[in-house]
C-alpha cells in the first residue's frame, strides 16, 4: 500500500490534486459560490437559488473535486506517522460527512404533505418534475423523471428524456420560466368544428388583443359594447337586421336547447364542512354571466365536449357526438383567483382536489347531447344563414330598454365561415342598426365610427382548438416563479402539437389510443395515512407572536392520534414528518408538513463525530502539554 | 378583537376623565391623529412652559412601588419602569431625556393636562422634518405640532402599500410609519388607555377571562387606575398607598400559567434596568484596557494586576447575563444586542486565556479595549439594537439548542474578533513603526491561535446547528443564508490557515487577512438578517446601521490595501540601503 502511495506520490497529477495549492482556491471558490447564491435567494426564492448554484451540476462537480482533493490529500500521508493523527481523523470525518450529503441528494425524499383539517392524505409531493403518462384504462401512470434546468432545452438536449419516453410522443423544447398565454389554431380532429379568431381593439384608451371562439367563447363584453363570433355558411351574403324575424324563430330553437341544456350541466358545490350542503349552479346561467355563491365569484373560461374522450366507449355507443365534458372556470374569493378544471367523468382529475375556499367543486352533466355549447352543425340538420350562439343578444329585440339604455347596444359581429381562409365579416351594429359592414383579411383593419377606435382582424381559424402558448419570459424579483414548459408533438399522423405548462395535462392520442399526458411535480406515497385532526397556532398571550404550532394527526385508520409540533417531529417507517408551515383561511385549515427521508443520515452524524473528534486531537496536539509530554518521552528514552 | 377591548377601554376611561377632579378633562381627540384643527386645544402652551410644567409634574411622581407594577407587553409580564423605559426609547429616542426616570415621565403625561404640548416626539429622518414644514434642526416636537402637519394624509397611501406588500416599503415610508406610531403610542398614554391595557390582562386567561365582567375586562383594575392617576398631584404618601392598592389589584387577577414566574421577577427586573451591568462593564474594559498603554501604568501592571483587572468586567458581565437569563429563562443569544454581548464576554475569555498562555501585556489591553468598545456599541444605539427582554420566536424555544448551537457559534465569532483586532493593530502598527517584523512574528502566531480556536468553535457549531436543523426541520444541511454565511466565513478562515502551511500567507499577511475574513463573519453575523433578510431563520430579521457597516466594510478594505502599500514602501526602502 504505502509503495503505492510512494509511486502516486511522485505523479504530477496526484501531487497537485492532493495539494493545498488546489484546496486553498477550492475553498474560495466554493465560498464565493455559495454567497452569489444566497443573494440569489435574497431576491429570488430558495428554489431558484437551489437549481442555480446548489443543486446545479457544476456545483456537484465541484464538490465532487473538493472531495477527491481531501481523499488524495489524506492518502498521500500513507504511511500515517503519530503527528498525523488528527489530521487524518479530520480529513476522513469531512470525507464522510460529504459522502452523506451526496446519498442524501441523490437517494433522500424531502417533500411536502399538505393536509386540510379534517382530511386524510399520503401524498406526498417532491421538488423534482416528471413527465407522466396513462393510456384509458390502464391501472397506472408511467413515470419519467425531468430535472428542471434554468436553461431553456431544445430537441437535442432532450434526446435522453425523448427515448426513456419510447418516443410514444416527443418532448420537442423545454422552458424553465414561461409565460403562458392561450391562443387557437387549426384542428386536426374531426370533432372541432368551431370558429374561431382573434382581434385587436385600439383606441386612445385601450388596446386589447383577445380570443374568441364560437364553441367555447362565443362573445364577450367590453365597456359598453359586445362582441362576438358567429359561424356563417356565404361570406358575401350581409348580415341585415332585416333577418331578425328569422333570427327570433331561431332563438326560440335555441332557448329550447338552453333549457334542455339547463336540465342536463350543472356545477355542484358541496361544503366542505357539511357534505349535505348543496348547490348547484345551471352551466348556462354561468355562460351568461359570473356567478357568485357564498362569496365566491364564479367565471366561466371554457367548456369542453371533448376533453376527454375515451375511444372505447365511444365505439361502444352508438352515438358518436356523445363526449366526455369538461368545465373549466376561474373561483375568486377575497382578492384570490384559482383555476378549476372538472371533468364529467374523472372527478379525481379536479385542479382542487380537497376542494377551495371552503367548497368542493364537482361538473356534473348527465345529458351530454345537449351540453350547452353553440349548435355546431349537426348532422343532417339543414344549415342556417346565421348560427347565433346560446345566450343570443345579437339582435336589439332581446334586451329590454333598461338594458339597452346601459349597454349602449354597440356590437361587433365577426362572421367566419369555415370554407374562407383567413377571412371575417366584421359587422358593426348599433342601436338595432347595422352601422358598417366589411370583410377583412387577417392582418387588416377597419376604422370604426366610434370614439376613433380601430378593429385589426388578427388570425382566422376555421377548425379551431384551443391551445395555450409559452413564451420564455424573466422571472421578476420578489415575486413567485413563473411556471415552466414544454412543448409535446405526438407521433402518429396527423400530428399534433402543444404546450403544457407545469401542473397541467392534457387528453392526446397515441397511436391510436387515447392518453393522458401530465407534466408537473413527482409526488410519493406514504406507507401510511395521516388524517389531520386539529391544527393550532399558539400566540404569546395577548400578541400574535407564534408561541408554538401544532398539528394533532391520526396515523392510519388505527385510531392513535400523534402530536407534531415544530422541535417534535413525528417518525414512522422510515419517514419523518415535520411541522412546515400552515394556512389558515376563514374558509379553511391547512397544516403543511415536511416529510424527509434521508439514508445518509447515519453517515452524516457518523462523518460529524469524527470530524469533531479529529479537530479535537489537532488542538490537543498542537497544545503545549503534549508536545511537553513528547518531550519527557523522548528524554526518558 | 383587541380593538374592540381597547375601545371599550377608551371609552370608560373618557368617562372617568369626565368626572370631577379638579381638573380639567384632557382634550380625548389626542387619541386620534387626524391633523385637523378641532384637535388643538383653545389655549395652546408654549412649548417651554409646557415642559417646565411636565418636569415639574414628573419630578412629583413618586417611584415606588408603582414602578413594580406588573404589566402585559409584548407577550410578557413586565414591571411598569421596562414598559416605561420602552415607551421613552421608542418616542423619544431615550430613557431619560428630560433627566427624570422613564417612570416618571410617562406619569406625569398621563397626569398634565399640557401633555399634548410637551415637546417629546423624535423625529429621526432629518429630511422628513423638512417635509412636515419644521426647521432641520429641531428635533422634538409636541403632538399638538405633529396634529399640525399634514403627517396623516401623507401616511394614508403609505399604510395601503405596507398592507399589500409591507416588502415594498422605501426608507422614506418606514420613517412617516414610524412617527405616526410613535405620536399614536404618546397620545394613547397621555389619555391613560396605555396603561389600562397593560395592567389589566384578565382577559388573556380565557377560562376566567368574563368572571368580573360580561366584557372580559377586570372591573377592579379599571376602577383603581383613575384614583391613582389623581392620587398623583397629592402628596407622596398618597401616591404610594394608591399605588400599592393598584398594585395588590393588578397582582391578585388571574395569570397565564406562563407568565407566572414573571410575577416573582418584578422587583428584580427593575434593579437589573437600573444598575446598567453592561454599561458598568463597558466602562471598566475601556479604562483597564487604557491602563496597558499609559506610560505611567504600563509598566506596573504585574501578573495578577492583570488578572484582577480582567475579573472586574468579566464579573460583572457574567452578572449581567445571569440576570437576563433568569428573567427571561432562555440563553442570551436570541438577537443581535444580546449576541454582541455574548462575543463581548468570549472576547475577554479568550483574550485572558492568550494572556494566561503567552503572559503578552499588550493583548490585555487590546482585548479590553475592543470588548468594551463592542459594549458601548449595544448601548449606544438601542433603537436598532433592541435590549428588551420580549419571548422568543416558536423554533427558537427550545433551551438545549438555544444554548449549544448558538452560543457556540456565536462564541466563535469572539476568537475571531480578537485575530481581526490583532489584524488592524498590525495594519495600523505599520504607519507608526519602521521595524515590525518581530511584532509580526509574534502577533501573527496569537492570531492564528484565535483562528484555529474560532474555526474549531465554528465547526463544532455548524455540525451542532446541522443535527438541530436535521431534528426540527427534516435536513442537515438546506443552503439557508444564515447557515450558509456561517460556512462562507469558516472557509474564509480555513482558507488562510491552510494556506499558512504553504507560505502563501506569511506573519503579515495573515495578521493582514485576518480583518478581511472577519468581515464574512460581519456578514454571517449581521448581514444575513439585517441587509439579505431571507431564508428560514427569520427570528433576527430588522434593519437599520446598514449604512455605518458599509462604511466600516470600505474602510476595513482601505486600510488593508494602504497596508499592503505600505509594506512595499517599507521593504523597497529597507533593502536600498
Amino acid at each position: 500500500m504505502s509503495e503505492i502511495i510512494k509511486k502516486l506520490n511522485q505523479n504530477k497529477f496526484f501531487k497537485f490534486a492532493s495539494s493545498v495549492r488546489l484546496a486553498v482556491p477550492l475553498m474560495l471558490i466554493l465560498g464565493v459560490c455559495v454567497a452569489y447564491g444566497t443573494i440569489i435567494e435574497s431576491n429570488y426564492n430558495a428554489e431558484y437559488a437551489a437549481m442555480a448554484i446548489y443543486k446545479s451540476t457544476w456545483f456537484g462537480l465541484l464538490i465532487i473535486l473538493l472531495w477527491i482533493n481531501i481523499f488524495a490529500a489524506t492518502i498521500s500521508r500513507i504511511p500515517f506517522k503519530q503527528h498525523h493523527t488528527g489530521f487524518v481523523i479530520t480529513h476522513i470525518g469531512l470525507l464522510t460527512l460529504l459522502i452523506g450529503g451526496f446519498i442524501t441528494n441523490s437517494n433522500g425524499v424531502d417533500g411536502q404533505l399538505v393536509i386540510p383539517e379534517k382530511q386524510t392524505s399520503s401524498s406526498v409531493t417532491l421538488p423534482h418534475l416528471m413527465l407522466g403518462y396513462q393510456f384509458d384504462g390502464s391501472p397506472s401512470p408511467q413515470v419519467i423523471k425531468f430535472k428542471k434546468t434554468l436553461s431553456a432545452q431544445n430537441e437535442s438536449d432532450l434526446k435522453g428524456l425523448n427515448e426513456s419516453l419510447g418516443h410514444l410522443f416527443t418532448v420537442k423544447s423545454y422552458i424553465p420560466f414561461a409565460k403562458i398565454e392561450k391562443e387557437f389554431v387549426e384542428s386536426t380532429q374531426p370533432e372541432d368544428q368551431g370558429v374561431a379568431l382573434s382581434f385587436i381593439l385600439k383606441s386612445n384608451f385601450f388596446n386589447v388583443n383577445e380570443w374568441l371562439h364560437s364553441e367555447s367563447n362565443p362573445s364577450m363584453k367590453m365597456g359598453p359594447a359586445t362582441i362576438k363570433i358567429v359561424k356563417v355558411d356565404d361570406l358575401s351574403q350581409p348580415m341585415l337586421l332585416r333577418s331578425a324575424v328569422h333570427k327570433v324563430e331561431k332563438r326560440t330553437v335555441n332557448s329550447t336547447s338552453t333549457t334542455k341544456s339547463s336540465q342536463a350541466a350543472f356545477l355542484i358545490l358541496t361544503d366542505l364542512k357539511d357534505p349535505k350542503k348543496v348547490k348547484k349552479i345551471n352551466i348556462s346561467e354561468l355562460q351568461k354571466q359570473k356567478v357568485s355563491v357564498d362569496g365566491i365569484q364564479i367565471s366561466l373560461s371554457k367548456l369542453y365536449q371533448h376533453a376527454v374522450v375515451s375511444e372505447n366507449k365511444v365505439t361502444e355507443n352508438p352515438n358518436p357526438t356523445v363526449a366526455n365534458p369538461a368545465i373549466e372556470f376561474f373561483i375568486e374569493k377575497n382578492g384570490k383567483k384559482l383555476r378549476e378544471v372538472l371533468y364529467a367523468k374523472f372527478a379525481g382529475f379536479s385542479l382542487n382536489k380537497d376542494g377551495a375556499f371552503g367548497y368542493r367543486f364537482a361538473f356534473e352533466a348527465k345529458d351530454i347531447e345537449a351540453v350547452p355549447t353553440s349548435p355546431h352543425g349537426g348532422s343532417g340538420a339543414p344549415s342556417t344563414m346565421e348560427v347565433a350562439p346560446t345566450s343570443d343578444a345579437a339582435s336589439a329585440d332581446m334586451l329590454t330598454g333598461a338594458q339597452a339604455a346601459m349597454k349602449g347596444d354597440n356590437t361587433i359581429i365577426f362572421s367566419v365561415d369555415p370554407k374562407e381562409k383567413s377571412k371575417a365579416r366584421v359587422t358593426l351594429i348599433k342601436n338595432s342598426q347595422v352601422v358598417q359592414t366589411e370583410i377583412l383579411n387577417e392582418g387588416q383593419s377597419l376604422q370604426t365610427p366610434w370614439m376613433g377606435m380601430k378593429i385589426f382582424l388578427g388570425s382566422v381559424r376555421s377548425k379551431a382548438t384551443e391551445s395555450i402558448v409559452a413564451t420564455p419570459i424573466n422571472p421578476e424579483k420578489s415575486q413567485q416563479l413563473p411556471p415552466s414548459a414544454m412543448l409535446i408533438a405526438t407521433t402518429g399522423s396527423p400530428s399534433q402539437e402543444f404546450w403544457l405548462a407545469e401542473g397541467e395535462q392534457k387528453q392526446i392520442q397515441i397511436a391510436g389510443k387515447s392518453a393522458v399526458v401530465y407534466f408537473g411535480r413527482q409526488s410519493i406515497e406514504l406507507p401510511f395515512e395521516l388524517k389531520l385532526e386539529k391544527f393550532s397556532k399558539i400566540d404569546y398571550p395577548g400578541t400574535a407572536t407564534p408561541m408554538s404550532y401544532e398539528s394533532l394527526v391520526q396515523i392510519g385508520k388505527t385510531g392513535i392520534i400523534q402530536k407534531i409540533s415544530m422541535n417534535e417531529p413525528l417518525k414512522l417507517d422510515g419517514f419523518t414528518v415535520y411541522q412546515a408551515s400552515y394556512s389558515i383561511t376563514p374558509e379553511q385549515t391547512l397544516s403543511i408538513f415536511s416529510v424527509n427521508q434521508d439514508p445518509g443520515r447515519p453517515l452524516k452524524y457518523a462523518g460529524s463525530l469524527i470530524l469533531g473528534l479529529g479537530i479535537i486531537i489537532i488542538t490537543l496536539m498542537r497544545s503545549r502539554v503534549w508536545k511537553n509530554y513528547l518531550k519527557r518521552n523522548v528524554k526518558n528514552a | 378583537m383587541l380593538k374592540l377591548i381597547a375601545l371599550l377601554f377608551f371609552i370608560s376611561f373618557s368617562s372617568f376623565a369626565q368626572t370631577p377632579s379638579g381638573n380639567p378633562p384632557k382634550d380625548a381627540n389626542h387619541a386620534q391623529m387626524q391633523g385637523n384643527d378641532e384637535a388643538a386645544p383653545k389655549a395652546a402652551i408654549s412649548g417651554e412652559k409646557a415642559l417646565n410644567e411636565f418636569k415639574f409634574i414628573a419630578a412629583n411622581v413618586e417611584l415606588e412601588p408603582i414602578r413594580f407594577l406588573p404589566v402585559h407587553h409584548n407577550g410578557r409580564l413586565k414591571p411598569l419602569d421596562t414598559l416605561a423605559r420602552e415607551v421613552m426609547m421608542f418616542v423619544n429616542g431615550s430613557y431619560s431625556r428630560f433627566s427624570v426616570p422613564a417612570v416618571q415621565a410617562y406619569l406625569a403625561l398621563t397626569r398634565y393636562e399640557g401633555a399634548g404640548f410637551v415637546e417629546i416626539v423624535e423625529v429621526r429622518d432629518v429630511q422628513l422634518r423638512q417635509e412636515l414644514g419644521f426647521l432641520k434642526e429641531k428635533r422634538f416636537f409636541s403632538l399638538a405640532e405633529l396634529q399640525s402637519t399634514q403627517l396623516g394624509a401623507m401616511s394614508e397611501p403609505i399604510q395601503k402599500k405596507q398592507e399589500q406588500n409591507a416588502k415594498s416599503l422605501t426608507a422614506h415610508d418606514k420613517a412617516v410609519l414610524e412617527v405616526l406610531q410613535q405620536a399614536s403610542l404618546l397620545s394613547e398614554v397621555i389619555s391613560g388607555q396605555h396603561i389600562m391595557q397593560s395592567a389589566d390582562y384578565t382577559f388573556l386567561d380565557n377560562n376566567h377571562g368574563a368572571q368580573n365582567s360580561p366584557n372580559g375586562m377586570n372591573s377592579d383594575v379599571q376602577a383603581q387606575i383613575p384614583k391613582f392617576f389623581q392620587s398623583l398631584s397629592q402628596p407622596g404618601e398618597v401616591q404610594k398607598q394608591q399605588a400599592q392598592a393598584l398594585i395588590s389589584i393588578v397582582r391578585s387577577q388571574k395569570t397565564p400559567e406562563l407568565f407566572q414566574h414573571s410575577l416573582e421577577k418584578m422587583e428584580t427586573e427593575v434593579f437589573f434596568n437600573n444598575a446598567q451591568f453592561f454599561l458598568w462593564a463597558s466602562i471598566l474594559s475601556l479604562v483597564f484596557g487604557f491602563c496597558f498603554f499609559m506610560p505611567l501604568f504600563k509598566n506596573k501592571i504585574s501578573f495578577r494586576t492583570t488578572t484582577f483587572l480582567y475579573a472586574i468586567p468579566l464579573a460583572i458581565l457574567v452578572t449581567g447575563l445571569a440576570f437576563r437569563i433568569y428573567i427571561t429563562r432562555f440563553a442570551p443569544v436570541t438577537n443581535m444586542y444580546s449576541t454582541m454581548i455574548w462575543v463581548s464576554f468570549g472576547v475577554l475569555v479568550f483574550s485572558l486565556l492568550l494572556f494566561v498562555l503567552y503572559k503578552n501585556y499588550v493583548l490585555p489591553g487590546l482585548s479590553l479595549i475592543a470588548s468594551g468598545l463592542m459594549l458601548m456599541l449595544t448601548y449606544q444605539i438601542p433603537l436598532i439594537l433592541s435590549p428588551d427582554l420580549d419571548p422568543i420566536v416558536a423554533v427558537l424555544r427550545n433551551n438545549f439548542w438555544l444554548s449549544t448551537h448558538v452560543t457556540t457559534i456565536t462564541i466563535s465569532y469572539a476568537a475571531f474578533t480578537i485575530a481581526m483586532v490583532l489584524g488592524n493593530t498590525a495594519l495600523v502598527r505599520l504607519w507608526l513603526y519602521r521595524d515590525n517584523e518581530a511584532f509580526f512574528k509574534e502577533y501573527s502566531h496569537y492570531a492564528y491561535r484565535m483562528i484555529q480556536l474560532g474555526c474549531f468553535l465554528l465547526t463544532m457549531g455548524i455540525i451542532l446547528g446541522g443535527i438541530w436543523a436535521d431534528y426540527s426541520w427534516g435536513r442537515f444541511w438546506g443552503w439557508d443564508p444564515k447557515e450558509t454565511w456561517a460556512l462562507i466565513a469558516d472557509l474564509g478562515f480555513l482558507a488562510i490557515m491552510h494556506s499558512r502551511l504553504i507560505g502563501w500567507t506569511t506573519s503579515f499577511s495573515l495578521l493582514a487577512w485576518s480583518p478581511v475574513a472577519y468581515l464574512l463573519v460581519v456578514m454571517a453575523w449581521y448581514g444575513v438578517n439585517f441587509v439579505l433578510a431571507a431564508g428560514l431563520h427569520s427570528y433576527g430579521f430588522s434593519s437599520g446601521g446598514a449604512t455605518a457597516m458599509a462604511i466600516f466594510v470600505v474602510l476595513q478594505i482601505l486600510l488593508l490595501v494602504a497596508g499592503f502599500a505600505r509594506l512595499r514602501m517599507l521593504r523597497a526602502s529597507s533593502s536600498k540601503i
